[in-house]
Order: structure tokens, then C-alpha cells, then sequence
């Protein structure tokens, strides 16, 4: 109330015409003789007259603290806030959304929740193009001579195209080139489902794929243009196509028989899918004068061709990360910045689609007996099968691209990496692999019953087996493995990581080894029955069991420090990362559980028939395999940007 | 604390209002104590305003620090003059909830003293201080929907209604949660 004879105010406070000049002898009072005075005054109004003048003094009242801070202050203020809080706070004002939008607070909150991005993308994206004008200028003159032209009856003239890619040395733009190519690629899924009509509900998707790709296959407007990128001109990505088709239509005949076994609701939604596939490529036009381009000139003749159509390098960056995506990561001057206002929202929005259960399904079909084994990558799923053969599929399409024949009996397990497939089997056997073309790079003997499990890194590769040994052996002298005895039973699961080697058995019990001494360290109990799978992360083990239960152990104390209650029968798969366990049973469901609070997240049910034999997952996806000879993919990311998050 | 010894110090605010101070609570500002320290104990004398009343204490003129902001500062950091120091490295947690009851009676103060609580802070580079003077506005902030912020700021909406839906839209993603 003071305030109204607070000289320091005066000019603040909006005065009325009738002014009355404060006494002079009032302006000399002290402060406390003011208020004293204003007090008086004030009692002397009616109440009327106090609630405007509470109305005319109440804005002196009120600061807008991060209108008025300095910037780097608001953001400090801010970073004292949820996402919720912050959304909220966006619809205050302009300045405000201007404010809470601020990447470094967001950022922090992404990286607050455990969530990572791709990295590689984020460096190569920032580092894709320093110079703005030259990407928006050039690109737009090729555009409108080819790529603007060609987007209108990109159907017809496929062929014509394709060779016009061929022999045109210069393709100067992403714009223009991704149109080259998406020309071609058009034709190919034209052409595939004239063939094998409805092939597999894998061309539905496949169309979606095409449509990504035609934004620009990415790699189109990469920053070193001159360094070689496979898929980088139209004429390779043909050929990578094409030799996957012609891969695929060696299994051409399980592809459509699959096809007769589906049902027509499923059939239904394949062709929604195409349709929308199909909708959404006429939306890249407009947007092409903004794509991030590479300017200088590509020669086709100057891409080497791949040795092989799969899979030692897929495109990088991945198709998936289209222009359309990335403009959502610019700055106000066009510049390459990361949007973690959107990369949170997009990422929350996945984990809630992980916590409702929301997923769809493609399933790859092709092996002709149960599978056993699967590993995936942004591009590649590789399958082991009880036909004793060892597949790999695109991930994309979902062809199965290349069939390995070696082992003699089922492929148990696998790992693979960028060179290698180590595989164990049936037959006693582990083989080492080229990935790239299948050849039978080392065969190890030593186990004298079935491989169930095996892990390798760049030194070891610790394989474990039903004749209840652990084997260690070292990648620069495979002869003589290190033998771990000590299970009484099957050793079906094995995980190691630094100097440790984590065994589970069928005894019951999960064993702690030393890598390099081959001593046991400490003995797990706690289940009932045998462990069929475990993973360990240095810190804690969980294992799944044939008691139907899944432990999570603390490695220091060998203590069980939770129980998660809920599969009916054996658990024989199971992988866990950040908060999140998924498990695959022979109840025929995969699991999602919560790590820290034990509670079942999501039952996905009635997809597969027979028993789930083994799962990975990562941010977007679950892929399991089963009994019933199919892979199925558990895509989580429908609608959403999954952009630099994989 | 008038024992005029070596470890006093004197502060002079923006009106020119002089306090003495400890030197320990002095030094709870980075600011200041890094200036103690590059100038030495015995230049002191040169930068400082001598009286005859303080004559061997020394004096720092705080230009954008008023008498009544002083005061609250030095009542901060005299409470928290035996606190540990507090790395930069220490922010990883921020959460606004530990905020002592000492600490939040302290913050009980009007809007434009706290935003000059904030500058103050951040001239002074007093850490801890700056963070509870956020907090506190951070805290103010919490749990509200837009327009009883914009009430407890005195904020005037300036979106157009067309703006305002495209904003709600672009930030209801948050609530569904």
C-alpha cells in the first residue's frame, strides 16, 4: 500500500489526469512516517475506492520474471521444471513459448529419462551442411528442369529414368535424384505386386518404405558427396532392389502361400496401408525447395558397385530420416539444430505407445521349421531356424535377402556384428561366418552336445552347451578353449561382459565366472525350477525360468531382489534395458514388465502361436521368433517421428 | 562483528549505504572473492574508499546492488556462511522440492524483490542463492494452467485466439500422459 506514496513508483504507475503534487512535507517523512500516513489515508476511503485503488497498484506488484530476466536466467529458472510444466508455460504468452521452447532445457530433459538418440545421425545432420545458401539456391534451379518434372509422371517413366540416371553425370541434387530414384523404386513395388500380386503383407509396407526413400534416400544430400555412398544415385539403389527381389523370389512360393493363409481383415488393413503409402508420396513435392542438399556433382560411374547387394554397409544415414523429418530441426535462420522440444515429444510419445500396449504387427515368414534365433539392426533381421539354415531378411521389406547352409542340424543361437555371424547348433558345432557372403570363415568343435548359447566380442567368444560346460574361447587362437565345469545340468544361457561370464543352467542355478581366471565366483539361487535365458548388464542379472518366473539378481550380494509373477509357462527369452524387461514364453505371449516396480506394462498375445523362443527389442520395436516358424515384428512407432531416436 | 579486524569488509550499496561485513560471508560471492584474491590483502587499501571511522578497512563499491537487496544477500549468506561450496559439477538433480524452511521463509518476499534477489544472485555469482531465487520462481510457475500464471505474473495474453488454439494444441500432448 505503500507504494502509493513511493516516489521510486510514480512513474510506473499509470497517474490519472487530476494529479495532486505530494506535499513537501510528506516527501520529507521517513519511510515508516509514509506508510503510517498512507495507512491513515487510505482508512479514510470507502471500500469502494480501496478495491481500485488494490487494482491500480497490483501490476507494481508483479514481475514477468522471464520476460524481464535475462535470458540465460530464465532458462535457469526453467530448468527447474517438468515437460508438463513447461508445455503449460508455453501457452502464457508469445514470449513465453518463445522461451520454454529453449533447446538446452529440453534437451536436458530428454537425457534426464534415460533416452538416447542416434548420435551418428545427430553429428552427421549438424555437420551436414555450413553453408545454407548454397543448399537452398543450387538445388532449386536442377529441381525445376528435372526433379519438379519428373515428381508428375514419376510412374511412367520408370525405365527411362533410370537410365537417364545413368548416363546424367552430374545429379546435383538430393531433390533431384531422390525423385531419380524413387522413379525406379516405384517401378520395382509396381512391378513386384503385379508379379506376386499380394505377395505379403510386407509390400504394403514396403510401398511406406519407398515413399520414405523417395524424400530423399538421405544419403543424397550427405555432406561428403564425393565419398562414395552406395546408395547415394539412382542407379545402385536399382540394383540393391533389385537383387533383393530376385533373392526374394526364391522363396517367391512360401511368400505366397503365406499370403493364401491370411485373413481378409488382415488383408484390409495391408491395403490401407498402401493406399496411405501411396497418398503421403505426393506430399514430398512442395517441400523439396527445403531439403538439406549436397550441391556438388555425383558420378554415377564413380559409386562402386557393392560386392554384394546386403548387408556389410546399408545406407547411412537410414532412409528413415527423410527431409520432411528433418524440418522439424532447424533454427529461425534455416541452420541444422536439434528440436528436443519435438525429439521429447516424439520420444514420450513412443514410450506411452510401449505402456498402452499400441503396436502393430508384420510378420516375416519363410523358414520352414521353428526358429529359434534372431538379431536385428536398423536394416537387417538374421533368423537361425530348426531347418538348419541361417537367413537374412531386410528389415524394411521384410525379404529374406540371403540363405546361409552350413550346420548340420537347427541353428540354436546367434550374435552377429559389422564382419562376423557366429552361430552354434545342433550338431555340436559353432560356425564362424562372413556376413556379408556366407562363406564358412571357421568351424570350432570342442562341445560334444548341441550349442545352446554363445556370445562374442572383439576377443572371446563364450559358447555354453547341453553337455554342461562353459567354453571360452579366444577369437586370436581358437584352438583350445578355456572349459568352465561346474553345472550339473544343460548350460542354456550365457552372457559376459569385462572379466565376467554369466552362466544359466537347467541345475537350477545361475553361476558368476571369471573371464580370464575361469574360476566361479558366486552361485545364484532362487528358482524353483531351470533357467532358460538370463542377460546381466554388470550390475544386476534377470533371468528367466521354467518355474514361470522371472528373478532380478544383484550381482554383489547374489541376492534375488525382485520376482515378476505373470507368464504361464516357461520363460525362454528375455532382454532388459533401462526400466524396461521384455520376455517371450512358451505360453505363446511376449512381456512387458517394468523394471523397477515389477508390474506387467503389456501382454502381446495371440500373434504368435506356438512358443516364443527368442526376442530383441530396442526403442521402436520388439522382434520375436517362434515355434510356429514365424518372425514377427511389434512396431511401436506407427505416427511417430522416430528421427535421430534410432 | 565491529571488531575492525583484518577480516571485516566493507560494502557499499548503489545509494551508497556502507555495510560491514565478515570477511567469510563476503567470500560466499565468487565475485567478490575472487576480487579479494587478485588483489591481495595488503592493495586492498588502494581501491578502497578510506575513512577515518574504518580506516583499515577495506570498501567495494556494488553499483547495481541496492541498500535493501544488500541487506537480504548478506542475511542469506551470513545464515549460509558455514555451507560447503558447492561445485559447479553438482547440478545434475535439480529438483525444487528441498528447499529448506529457512531458506523459503526467506524467499517470502514480494515480486520485485525477489527479481532483484535473482540479479543480485547472478551479479554476485552466489550460487546457492541463484538457485533458490529460481526455485522460487520455478515453484511459482508448477501446477498452474496458463492463465493463473498469467495471473500471478501479471502477464498479459498476446496470443490471437487462432494462436492461442494452435499453441494449446502444440502443448496439450503433455497432459495426455
Amino acid at each position: 500500500m505503500d507504494a502509493l506514496t513511493d516516489e521510486g513508483y510514480n512513474d510506473v504507475c499509470e497517474e490519472p489526469k487530476n494529479e495532486i503534487p505530494i506535499p513537501h512535507w510528506v516527501t520529507a517523512l521517513t519511510e515508516d512516517q509514509r506508510v503510517e500516513f498512507a495507512v491513515s489515508l487510505l482508512l479514510t476511503l470507502p471500500t469502494s475506492k480501496l478495491a481500485e485503488i488494490h487494482h491500480r497498484i497490483a501490476p507494481l506488484l508483479h514481475r514477468d520474471f522471464l520476460a524481464l530476466l535475462p535470458y540465460e536466467l530464465s532458462i535457469h529458472v526453467l530448468s527447474f521444471l517438468d515437460a508438463q510444466t513447461l508445455c503449460c508455460a508455453a501457452r502464457v504468452s508469445k514470449k513465453w513459448r518463445e522461451i520454454t521452447s529453449d533447446g538446452i532445457i529440453w534437451r536436458r530433459l530428454f537425457l534426464e529419462k534415460g533416452w538416447s538418440v542416434n548420435k551418428k545421425l545427430v553429428d552427421w545432420y549438424l555437420s551436414s551442411y555450413t553453408d545454407p545458401y548454397a543448399s537452398m539456391i543450387l538445388p532449386s534451379n536442377d529441381v525445376t528442369n528435372n526433379g519438379l518434372m519428373d515428381t508428375g509422371d514419376g510412374y511412367k517413366t520408370d525405365s527411362v529414368q533410370d537410365e537417364t540416371a545413368d548416363s546424367e553425370l552430374s545429379v546435383g541434387s538430393s531433390d533431384e535424384s531422390s525423385t531419380v530414384a524413387r522413379a525406379p523404386r516405384r517401378s520395382i513395388a509396381g512391378r513386384n505386386s503385379h508379379r506376386t500380386s499380394q505377395c505379403s503383407r510386407f509390400h504394403g509396407n514396403n510401398s511406406q518404405d519407398v515413399n520414405n526413400t523417395q524424400y530423399g534416400s538421405p544419403a543424397d544430400f550427405a555432406p561428403q558427396s564425393g565419398s562414395p555412398r552406395r546408395y547415394s544415385t539412382a542407379g545402385p539403389s536399382t540394383i540393391h532392389n533389385t537383387s533383393i527381389i530376385s533373392q526374394a523370389y526364391s522363396s517367391n512360393e512360401e511368400l505366397l502361400d503365406s499370403s493364401n493363409q491370411m485373413s481378409d481383415t488382415q488383408n484390409t488393413t495391408l491395403a490401407n496401408q498402401f493406399s496411405n503409402g501411396n497418398a503421403s508420396s505426393s506430399r514430398g513435392t512442395p517441400l523439396r525447395h527445403c531439403l538439406p542438399t549436397s550441391t556438388r556433382a555425383r558420378r554415377r560411374q564413380q559409386v562402386p558397385l557393392p560386392p554384394t547387394p546386403i548387408p556389410a554397409h546399408f545406407p547411412f544415414p537410414p532412409s528413415a530420416y527423410t527431409p520432411y523429418n528433418l524440418l522439424m530441426h532447424r533454427n529461425q535462420a534455416g541452420m541444422p539444430s536439434i528440436n528436443w522440444k519435438y525429439l521429447y515429444h516424439q520420444r514420450s510419445r513412443l514410450d506411452s505407445k510401449w505402456r498402452q500396449g499400441k503396436y502393430e504387427t508384420r510378420e516375416l515368414p519363410g523358414h520352414s521349421e521353428s526358429i529359434y534365433c534372431i538379431q536385428f539392426d536398423e536394416h537387417k533381421i538374421i533368423s537361425g531356424s530348426r531347418d538348419d539354415t541361417i537367413k537374412v531378411w531386410d528389415i524394411k521389406t521384410g525379404y529374406c535377402v540371403r540363405t546361409y547352409r552350413g550346420h548340420k542340424a537347427s541353428v540354436l543361437c546367434l550374435q552377429y556384428d559389422d564382419k562376423i555371424i557366429v552361430s552354434g547348433s545342433s550338431d555340436a558345432t559353432i560356425i564362424i561366418w562372413d556376413l556379408a557372403t556366407g562363406e564358412i570363415l571357421r568351424t570350432l568343435e570342442g562341445h560334444t552336445e548341441s550349442v545352446l548359447n554363445l556370445r562374442f566380442n572383439d576377443t572371446h567368444i563364450v559358447s555354453c552347451s547341453k553337455d554342461r560346460t562353459v567354453r571360452i574361447w579366444r577369437r586370436d587362437s581358437l584352438k583350445r578353449p578355456r572349459v568352465l565345469e561346474g553345472h550339473r545340468a544343460a548350460v542354456n544361457a550365457i552372457q559376459f561382459q569385462d572379466d565376467y561370464v554369466v552362466s544359466a543352467s537347467g541345475d537350477r542355478t545361475i553361476k558368476l565366472w571369471s573371464l580370464s581366471t575361469g574360476e566361479c565366483i558366486r552361485t545364484f539361487d532362487g528358482h524353483s525350477r531351470g533357467i532358460a535365458c538370463i542377460q546381466f548388464d554388470g550390475r544386476i542379472i534377470v533371468s528367466g525360468s521354467s518355474d514361470r518366473t522371472i528373478k532380478v539378481f544383484d550381482v554383489q550380494t547374489g541376492l534375488c531382489i525382485r520376482t515378476l509373477i505373470g507368464h504361464e509357462d516357461l520363460v525362454r527369452t528375455l532382454q532388459f534395458e533401462g526400466n524396461r524387461i521384455v520376455s517371450g514364453s512358451y505360453d505363446e505371449t511376449v512381456k512387458v514388465w517394468d523394471l523397477q516396480s515389477g508390474e506387467l506394462v503389456a501382454n502381446l498375445a495371440h500373434v504368435h502361436n506356438s512358443r516364443v523362443f527368442k526376442l530383441q527389442f530396442n526403442a521402436t520395436k520388439i522382434v520375436s521368433c517362434s515355434q510356429d516358424q514365424k518372425i514377427v515384428v511389434w512396431d511401436f512407432a506407427r505416427g511417430i517421428d522416430t528421427t535421430f531416436l534410432v | 562483528m565491529a571488531g575492525a579486524d583484518q577480516k571485516m569488509i566493507r560494502l557499499t550499496s548503489s545509494e551508497g549505504t556502507e555495510f560491514l561485513v565478515e570477511r567469510a560471508v563476503v567470500e560466499k560471492s565468487v565475485l567478490l572473492k575472487n576480487m579479494l584474491e587478485d588483489v591481495g590483502e595488503s592493495d586492498l587499501g588502494t581501491i578502497a574508499n578510506l575513512t577515518l571511522l574504518f580506516f583499515f578497512i577495506p570498501a567495494i563499491p556494488l553499483a547495481n546492488v541496492t541498500g535493501p537487496i544488500l541487506t537480504k544477500v548478506i542475511e542469506y549468506c551470513t545464515h549460509h556462511r558455514d555451507d560447503p561450496v558447492v561445485t559447479q559439477e553438482d547440478d545434475g538433480r535439480k529438483s525444487s522440492a528441498d528447499i529448506d524452511d529457512w531458506d523459503k521463509e526467506f524467499c517470502k518476499v514480494d515480486q520485485g524483490t525477489l527479481f532483484e534477489l535473482i540479479l543480485a544472485a547472478n551479479y554476485l555469482d552466489i550460487k546457492p542463492l541463484l538457485d533458490l531465487t529460481c526455485k522460487t520462481v520455478a515453484n511459482m510457475i508448477r501446477g498452474k494452467t496458463p492463465e493463473e500464471i498469467r495471473k500471478t505474473f501479471n502477464i498479459e495474453n498476446d496470443f490471437t485466439p487462432e494462436e492461442e488454439a494452435q499453441v494449446k494444441k502444440e502443448n496439450e500432448w503433455c497432459e495426455e500422459r
